[in-house]
């Protein structure tokens, strides 16, 4: 079975890139908010940074889990050594990814805290 | 080509008469004052190591000084100057001259053996950084000797090292010195990273490359991505101190935490950058002193690019005590945990791998244990860190210098010295002394301890880093006292190590070795010329899995088992699934990298002390010297195919993304790039934070209509290349010369376009952020715009040389792609000048 080098490299580390695009997007939009003061804002009676934090990883956190079904189906379904070993970096990398968009949203979960 | 292994061995024995001496004479190396010619990468490896443990001697001798100021309260061995200058040096030499070259060197040297290849894709950009670095980096540390070393510590924070503060030559020593470091990391990394994905050897598909290939794959993807912040960051501060440009003053609508976002995301990375190499020479060691397979394979590929990735969200970690927003800090906190989850995977799986086995206990493994410890205390410490409380506690005090060498020495140091250990035998054809490697790594274990446990009392006692002395009284004699002992005995080990080399290491001819019964390529016979035959990998240990491959590739038995070609050459092989696509014809030794390292390192330096002849002769002759060696880089393809073995007949030539070349020419833009989207960043980040207006009101935008017809320019510019590069499968020959030439114009319309909509409007680059950001960018495109012209006319040269035909065109390719790429930055560049309009 041949590999094309763009599709592997975007499977193998699908799931940690989307964390860091999460990150990165978490990250300026928590930073804007202070910077520009509209960190106090709220969306349906919801503090809009801590919202945004959340539906962000979220919406991350799906993407992530289709890549780790994805490459779970690899890994379980193809015969090839060297796919099924593609499969299994990503969807344990994916699982990875997952724990740490966990440790990202827990702070804006279950802390009710002054963003800035 | 099938990716299953052949049935039977590719080739038959006898061999023909002559195979043999031919791949010897291609590959001899030269003799006498030639021998400094030489580009083979496991020459150059070896000097690039030698130079970087001397590297490690200079900064450790410097940490001994201020261990010795530091020994008593109130001493006055060194004054608080030269300690500054001191510890700056000290962090500056084993960062940037021992840490990030020795994992390059390790690479260049190992790589090509660990994969089964003559050698990697570009020996003599290998030779380049090696020599760029060695002159460099020497002339850079003495400094120290004429009161001229930095003295801003090595992270270098503004406005401290800013013209007002830092007056003098010290900053510009530290900012355009690193400069020829920066570079040569790059090109160390473009060639291991093309060297990986495209000299594998046939059969050596991801699942079966050895760990440490992982590992250096993924370093190098981090440096191409990491080292660019730094690169940005020291030329904007160069530009503040020279021309007063305010990037990094807050007065003017810049910045100075700008500076500690643009160094972190390269610092924090760079802590990974060194550590991933020696993890992977870990886990190589770990399953051969166990004499059994790494167990966890899988899941440490996994962690290792799970901690390369999640290594660039770490950076604000450095950033705790700066007032940043409480929830962009747990978003870093929350990152700094979870970058401990892959690094304890890969600790388990060494534990687990050594308790599985028969370990044989020796050096290395003695040195493997010692890391066990030292780094994982330092991990320990580092998540204490990542708690941003606790930071706020222990920021900038001893407990924060305890960790980070904890983490560099267990992490980094230990691992090559048990590496040191372990593959010497593979370059002299003997093994160290195990009596003095036992000594050193125990001496080593013990001084590593007594001098920096202590820091972590003294730091939470409030001893703050940095200090050329302290007073008397407040408990913090015997911390100081134990860790300047501790750092003699420390120093001790290392010096038995180096007597150990120097009594016991000599770079042997052929050899024939495998003294600790590993399982992987690099134990196979080695001369001059590397293997004598290229085998396919059917295993990740084949050594393991056929015991006889080591008679069977020295026999010839297995592929490309002399010089197909006639000279220097090794197989590419597709970057996945490693099959074989072509033989690459690799260039022979030369003075020309020699010159251009020299050139380079002499530009950089000589521009910092202002002395601009020198510098421009340093500057004509690294040009001249890399436009020569470039010149022969791309031979004519023979249009014949090469019987390799095995019923292969594979050309010597290849275009497009097959071609190793493109490969570099994509991994440069990604550099490129990288810089570019953090000129961008600065933009935006500026923007954000300067309250007074971006640019303030008294300052008008670039014109709108100079911004616009420079776009177009752009886009004529494209348009011809395009129709140039439709015009060489045709062989219009003229047409493609007057296309690029028609294409190049446009550029330079652009770009004095784009210079244009600045010049006519009130902005100064001196005034505000805002507009020494616009011209920053602007002038970015002008470099670009002078690099097109370089390679257009390196092109038209040969064009109008016959040199380039529909078949032999990597170089037409190469500077296709960087044109199309370079007119999208141009048209960002120009979008994002123009965006605060969107503001208004």
């Amino acid at each position: 079975m041949q590999h094309r080098f763009t599709a592997t490299t975007f499977l193998v580390a699908g799931g940690l890139l989307v964390w860091m695009a999460d990150f990165v997007f978490v990250y300026v939009f928590a930073a804007l908010a202070c910077a520009r003061g509209f960190d106090d804002a709220s969306l349906l009676g919801l503090p809009v940074v801590p919202l945004t934090t959340v539906l962000a990883s979220s919406l991350a956190g799906a993407i992530t889990v289709a890549i780790v079904r994805r490459g779970y189906l690899m890994q379980r379904r193809e015969s090839d050594e060297h796919t099924r070993f593609i499969g299994f970096v990503a969807w344990a990398g994916g699982a990875l990814a997952l724990v740490a968009l966990v440790l990202l949203i827990m702070p804006a979960l279950v802390v009710r805290l002054n963003v800035c | 080509m099938s990716s299953r292994p052949p049935d039977e061995l590719p080739n038959t024995l006898p061999r023909p008469a002559g195979e043999f001496e031919r791949l010897q004479a291609v590959w001899k190396r030269p003799r006498g004052w030639r021998v400094l010619t030489q580009v083979n990468n496991t020459a150059i490896g070896l000097w690039y190591i030698g130079a970087a443990l001397l590297f490690l001697v200079l900064g450790g001798i410097l940490a001994l000084i201020m261990r010795t100021q530091l020994v008593v309260p109130g001493n006055d061995l060194v004054d608080y100057d030269l300690y500054n200058q001191l510890f700056t040096m000290h962090g500056s030499v084993m960062m940037f001259l021992f840490a990030v070259p020795v994992i390059e060197a390790i690479g260049i040297l190992l790589l090509p053996a660990m994969q089964g290849a003559r050698d990697l894709p570009f020996p003599r950009l290998s030779a380049y950084a090696f020599w760029a670095y060695f002159v460099g980096g020497l002339v850079f540390f003495t400094t120290i000797f004429f009161d001229l070393a930095p003295d801003g510590g090595w992270f270098m924070y503004p406005p401290l090292t800013s013209y007002e503060f830092s007056p003098g030559l010290r900053t510009d020593f530290w900012l355009l010195g690193i400069g020829f470091i920066e570079i040569s990391a790059i090109a160390g990394a473009i060639e291991i990273v093309v060297g990986i994905l495209r000299t594998r050897p046939p059969g050596m598909t991801l699942d079966k490359m050895p760990i440490y290939l992982w590992a250096m794959l993924i370093v190098g993807a981090m440096i191409i991505f990491g080292f660019p912040p730094v690169i940005l960051a020291t030329a904007l501060l160069e530009l503040e101190r020279a021309f007063h440009w305010p990037f990094f003053l807050a007065e003017k609508g810049g910045d100075p935490l700008l500076w500690q976002h643009l160094f972190w995301l390269f610092g924090h990375p760079d802590v990974y950058i060194i550590f991933l190499p020696a993890a992977g020479l870990v886990s190589m060691m770990v399953a051969t002193m166990a004499q059994t397979p790494l167990i966890g394979y899988r899941w440490i590929v996994v962690a290792m690019l799970a901690t390369g990735t999640i290594s660039f969200a770490l950076w604000v970690h450095h950033m705790f005590a700066t007032g940043m927003p409480h929830l962009s800090l747990s978003f870093f906190s929350a990152a700094s945990m979870a970058v401990a989850i892959p690094a304890g995977l890969q600790v388990f799986s060494w534990i687990a791998t050594l308790w599985r086995g028969n370990v044989q206990r020796t050096t290395p493994t003695y040195f493997l244990l010692g890391f066990f410890g030292v780094f994982v205390l330092g991990g320990l410490t580092g998540v204490m860190l990542a708690v941003v409380p606790y930071d706020w506690q222990a920021h900038d005090t001893y407990f924060v210098v305890a960790h980070l060498h904890y983490v560099l020495i267990g992490g980094m140091l230990f691992p090559v010295f048990a590496g040191i250990y372990y593959w010497a035998p593979l370059i002299s054809g003997r093994q160290l002394s195990e009596r003095m490697g036992t000594w050193a790594c125990t001496i080593m274990f013990i001084g590593v301890n007594l001098t920096f446990f202590p820091m972590h009392i003294a730091g939470l006692l409030g001893m703050p880093r940095r200090v050329w002395t302290y007073a008397d009284g407040y408990g913090l004699e015997i911390y100081n006292l134990l860790s300047t002992v501790g750092a003699f005995v420390f120093a001790a080990g290392i010096g038995i190590v180096l007597l150990d080399l120097l009594l016991h290491f000599r770079p042997a001819g052929k050899v024939n070795t495998n003294p600790w019964r590993a399982g992987s390529l690099e134990w196979l016979p080695q001369d001059e010329y590397a293997i004598r035959s290229i085998p396919f990998v059917t295993n990740r240990d084949p050594l393991w899995a056929n015991p006889s491959l080591p008679e069977e590739v020295d026999a010839g038995q297995h592929y490309l088992p002399g010089t197909a070609t006639g000279v220097r050459e090794t197989i590419v092989t597709s970057p996945i699934d490693a099959r074989p696509q072509y033989v690459l014809r690799l260039p022979g030794s030369s003075w020309l990298p020699v010159l251009a390292g020299v050139g380079t390192a002499v530009f950089f330096l000589a521009l910092t002390v202002k002395w601009m002849v020198i510098a421009v002769l340093g500057a004509i002759v690294a040009l001249v010297s890399i436009l020569m060696w470039l010149w022969q880089s791309d031979p004519a393809p023979s249009g014949k195919l090469f019987d390799i073995g095995g019923g292969l007949s594979l050309p010597d030539y290849m275009t497009g993304s097959n071609s190793h070349s493109w490969w570099s020419m994509v991994v440069l833009m990604l550099v490129d790039g990288s810089i570019f989207a953090c000129l961008i960043f600065t933009f935006f980040y500026l923007w954000t934070v300067t309250l007074s207006g971006f640019p303030p009101e008294s300052l008008e935008l670039p014109l709108i209509g100079s911004s616009v017809a420079a776009a177009l320019a752009w886009a004529v510019s494209v348009a011809a290349m395009y129709v140039s590069n439709r015009m060489l499968p045709q062989k219009r020959m003229g047409a493609v010369g007057l296309t690029l030439t028609a294409a190049l114009a446009g550029v330079w319309i652009a770009f004095g376009l784009s210079l244009h909509a600045l010049l006519e409007t009130n902005l100064q680059p001196q005034l505000h952020g805002y507009a020494s950001t616009a011209y920053t960018t602007v002038a970015w495109q002008g470099l670009h715009a002078v690099l097109l012209t370089l390679m257009a006319g390196f092109t038209l040269v040969r064009l109008w040389l016959g040199m380039i035909d529909p078949v032999r065109r990597v170089v037409f390719d190469n500077t296709r792609i960087m044109w199309y790429y370079c007119a999208a930055q141009g048209v960002l560049a120009l979008l994002v000048m123009s965006s605060p309009r969107l503001a208004m």
